[in-house]
């Protein structure tokens, strides 16, 4: 702005140059011999003179532009690509990313001198590679970083995200394969969407698909001893389907099922070996009992059937097992609560918690060791560690109950050990009760989020440790999901540190039995051009072109 | 842009308009110029023209002298009451009595308003002082004022009479438009039905070419006389290095460089008469130079070194 004000002092400037004397001779025959400049007439002159004038501001306003270092001209379109890094978007040779990849590439080598493009990756959380940026060497960069996961595609999570890069003229485009649902998730953005459907290289085999899902070990009910555990193994298979049938369940669609083995190991052995018939859509579970104790299984799934297996990733899963130390939990509950006791203690004793007892009321002080889990309404001060579940009195900070419209899942933090091997991926809920956690509590760590709030959080309050979880047992799915027992003994071992740690990788169900079809690309990049230098050298070499047109001009004496 | 006002003579304006009251031919020019004639070199009739006796034999009536006889003579100019007092034969000498054709073509345009007393006036003087000298030497005069479109200020006129209607004529004149020279050729010639003696007043500054008119008569037979009138500015301007200078006929601007405008428009100014002269020798056609600010007297004394006029008649 500054440097526009001086318009007024050159314009002032270029007029008192431009001012001469005019005289009127009878002839100017002898005159033009050694004239300077001549023009046709008055009008002539004023109008050469008035294109000098602008041809001078021109180059000053070019010089101006140029000086403010522009990064941006033109087309100023922001496209924030997604893309599925879900386990099943590296199945195959070429598989579904690695063209998501070219198109990426090409893409980026299509943008203009000013178009920008962000790059997101959808595993279970959300993950930035790349800003906004023009950088097509950055933006290679970012796009070489990207590698499937052992998860799901957190759409929803990616689009959250790719909100706050949003501006008037954004295209949002979404690279997946189909596995992955964009219905609902791209409901939140009120922008342009592009959804790339990446197809297999070849349709069918390469679709065949056998994969654990499930992997986790138990003290089972009947043990006789603390190294007893029942290992179960939960195995599914895709379906070869048609192109037509994508919404249809492979045993709709009659599709045969698979013959798998799989085998169980530890570090050193072999411990099992089981051939099972997998049903594609359905979990076959194989379930080995073992009596050694054993810190880390290994679980193998391989097709012995002739057909293909598109995802390898899905084939292998791994189990940690610490040593298990029975700690008593004391469940207190009121009498309303009954049902969500049920739920609670069922999936404590799935998580290996042995000693349980439950009470109206928690003793106060708690006994030396205990843990406490309180349902619902909770006494004012808990002197040990506790599990709050949905608790509104006596909850560590103030809650509030969630809207009908609050209650999608959000974010997970998936790296915290109470989450991890918790996937609440598609998981319905009715009812939840936000913990308000001030700003003012840095030793509180949210890892559960839905749009209102807080549903699981960590942390000291009262110099007890908590682990407070929102969702109403009764009123959740959660509860029917492996994820809950998984979750509460990551509460347990959290909270007193030495109970059963029941830690498995492996791949969720939806991404091993590959249900969706994928259909063609849809989308076609658009080339843009691309200036071959940056807009600021190429404005300062505009004004110096017409600063020399004007100069060669005046010189001459057209502008004159 | 700002305007300013050089110190001319007179401005354009000022002058565009003759002086009605202003008289082109005083009576003693008039008487003084009565012992003038004009004289032309290329035309062989307009050589032994007139009342001007000259010893030749001519086509008129008034005899003026005899001579001696030599074969080839016209038989029936033998005075053969001289042969019978003389016993010898003489021929009569008669008076050549074709009048020769004068075209007074003046420059009426814009640039002629400039100057005090205008190049207008004094070229209307100029051209009164012609036609005053064709008249008592018993020519023909018309006159023709040429401007964007050149037109017959007065078709061929002799004696005292048609002198008046002549100067009446060019006393209405009014600086304005262009110059159009070869247009005022072409209708010279038509007004002057034969060959004759044009004579050009003007600055000769049209920048279409000064010398087109004299081309075109020249190239219809015509004898040329070229009287080029500028102003006492024109020879010789104030240093206007630096200004813009609009030309008062077309509108057109130059401008001028800071320094050494005069210098040079001396050499340009030499340069063009060098060229005038040049073509106008090459052409066989006189020029004579005249500021406005010059005398009468002065002026025929130029007309006379210049072989224009003619004191006296040849005996």
């Amino acid at each position: 702005m500054s440097l526009a004000a001086l318009v007024v002092p050159l314009t002032l400037l270029f007029l008192f140059r431009r001012s001469r004397n005019v005289a009127t001779v009878p002839s100017t025959l002898l005159w033009q011999r050694f004239a300077i400049a001549n023009a046709k007439n008055r009008r002539f002159r004023s109008l050469a003179r008035v294109l000098s004038f602008l041809l001078c501001v021109s180059a000053f306003l070019a010089l101006a532009l140029a000086a403010a270092r522009p990064s941006r001209l033109g087309d100023h379109s922001l496209t924030i690509a997604i893309v599925d890094v879900s386990a099943s978007m590296g199945s195959g040779d070429h598989s579904p990313l690695e063209r998501a990849r070219e198109r990426l590439r090409s893409d980026a080598r299509g943008l203009g001198t000013t178009a920008r493009f962000a790059l997101i990756t959808a595993g279970d959380t959300a993950q930035v590679l790349i800003g906004p940026s023009n950088d097509e060497e950055a933006i290679t960069r970012a796009i070489d970083r990207i590698e499937p996961t052992r998860g799901t595609a957190n759409l929803s999570a990616a689009i959250r995200v790719a909100r706050g890069f949003q501006d008037h003229s954004t295209t949002l485009r979404i690279f997946h394969d189909g596995n992955s649902t964009t219905r609902g998730a791209t409901d939140t953005w009120n922008g342009e969407v592009e959804e790339v459907l990446l197809a297999r290289s070849a349709e069918g085999t390469q679709r065949d698909n056998v994969g654990i899902v499930a992997f986790s070990a138990r003290a089972p009910q009947d043990a006789v001893a603390d190294e007893d555990r029942a290992v179960m193994i939960g195995i599914t298979a895709s379906g070869a389907e048609s192109a037509s049938g994508g919404g249809s369940t492979a045993r709709e669609s009659g599709l045969e099922t698979r013959r798998v083995q799989v085998t169980l190991e530890d570090a050193e052995t072999t411990l099992a070996t089981r051939e099972v018939d997998v049903t594609p859509g359905a979990l076959a579970d194989v379930t080995v009992r073992l009596q050694v104790f054993t810190p880390r299984l290994t679980a193998t799934v391989r097709p012995i059937d002739g057909r293909d297996d598109a995802l390898q990733r899905d084939d292998v899963a791994e189990l940690e097992i610490t040593e298990t130390v029975s700690k008593r939990v004391i469940l207190a509950h009121g009498a309303e609560d009954e049902r969500r006791a049920f739920f609670v203690e069922a999936a404590l004793r799935s998580a290996g918690v042995t000693e349980l007892s439950r009470v109206a009321e928690l003793p106060v002080p708690l006994p030396e060791g205990a843990l406490a889990v309180v349902i619902g309404d909770a006494p004012s001060r808990v002197t040990g560690p506790v599990i709050y579940i949905a608790s509104d009195t006596g909850a560590p900070f103030p809650t509030r109950d969630l809207t009908r419209e609050e209650l999608s899942l959000r974010a997970v933090d998936p790296e915290h050990a109470l989450t991890r091997g918790v996937n609440l991926d598609g998981v319905t809920i009715a009812s939840a009760r936000a913990l308000e956690i001030p700003t003012d509590a840095p030793r509180v760590r949210s890892l559960v989020e839905l749009d209102g709030g807080t549903v699981l959080a960590t942390g000291r309050a009262g110099g007890a440790r908590f682990v407070y979880l929102g969702l109403d047992p009764t009123r959740s799915d959660v509860v029917l999901r492996v994820a809950f027992p998984v979750l509460l003994a990551n509460a347990v071992q959290l909270l007193t540190g030495a109970d059963e740690v029941t830690s498995f990788d492996a791949i969720p169900f939806d991404e091993v039995a590959i249900t969706k079809t994928p259909s063609l690309n849809a989308v076609a990049s658009q080339p843009g051009t691309r200036l071959p230098v940056h807009p600021a050298f190429f404005f300062a070499g505009l004004a110096i072109c017409v600063l020399v047109v004007e100069g060669a001009g005046y010189g001459k004496g057209w502008l004159r | 842009m700002t305007t300013h006002a050089l110190t001319l003579p007179r401005s354009a304006a000022q002058n565009a308009r003759l002086d009605p009251a202003a008289s082109l031919l005083s009576p003693e020019v008039s008487a003084r110029l009565s012992r003038l004639t004009v004289q032309a070199r290329r035309i062989p009739s307009a050589r032994r023209r007139g009342p001007r006796e000259q010893r030749s034999v001519g086509t008129g009536s008034a005899p003026i002298d005899t001579r001696a006889y030599v074969p080839g003579d016209d038989p029936r100019r033998i005075a053969w009451c001289a042969y019978a007092r003389f016993e010898k034969l003489l021929v009569r000498i008669v008076a050549d009595e074709t009048p020769l054709s004068l075209a007074l073509i003046i420059d009426q345009s814009a640039s002629m308003a400039y100057g005090a007393p205008s190049k207008l006036t004094q070229a209307c003087r100029l051209a009164a002082g012609f036609a005053a000298v064709a008249v008592e030497s018993e020519d023909r005069v018309a006159a023709i004022a040429t401007a964007r479109t050149p037109r017959i200020l007065s078709r061929a006129v002799s004696g005292r009479r048609g002198l008046g209607g002549l100067l009446r004529a060019m006393s209405g004149l009014t600086a304005r438009g262009l110059t159009d020279l070869a247009g005022a050729a072409r209708i010279a010639t038509d007004t002057l039905g034969g060959r004759g003696l044009c004579v050009v007043f003007s600055d000769l500054l049209d920048p279409r070419g000064a010398l087109d008119g004299a081309r075109a008569l020249r190239a219809r037979g015509h004898e040329v006389v070229l009287v080029e009138v500028l102003t006492p500015f024109e020879l010789s301007p104030p240093d206007l290095s630096g200004c813009t200078l609009e030309d008062a006929e077309t509108g057109e601007l130059v401008e001028l460089p800071s320094r050494g405008a005069l210098a040079a428009y001396r050499a340009a100014l030499n340069e063009h008469r060098d060229a005038l002269d040049a073509e106008a020798t090459r052409l066989g056609a006189r020029v004579l130079r005249v500021s406005t600010d010059d005398d009468f007297d002065l002026v025929v004394g130029r007309a006379l070194r210049a072989g224009i006029f003619r004191a006296g008649t040849i005996r």
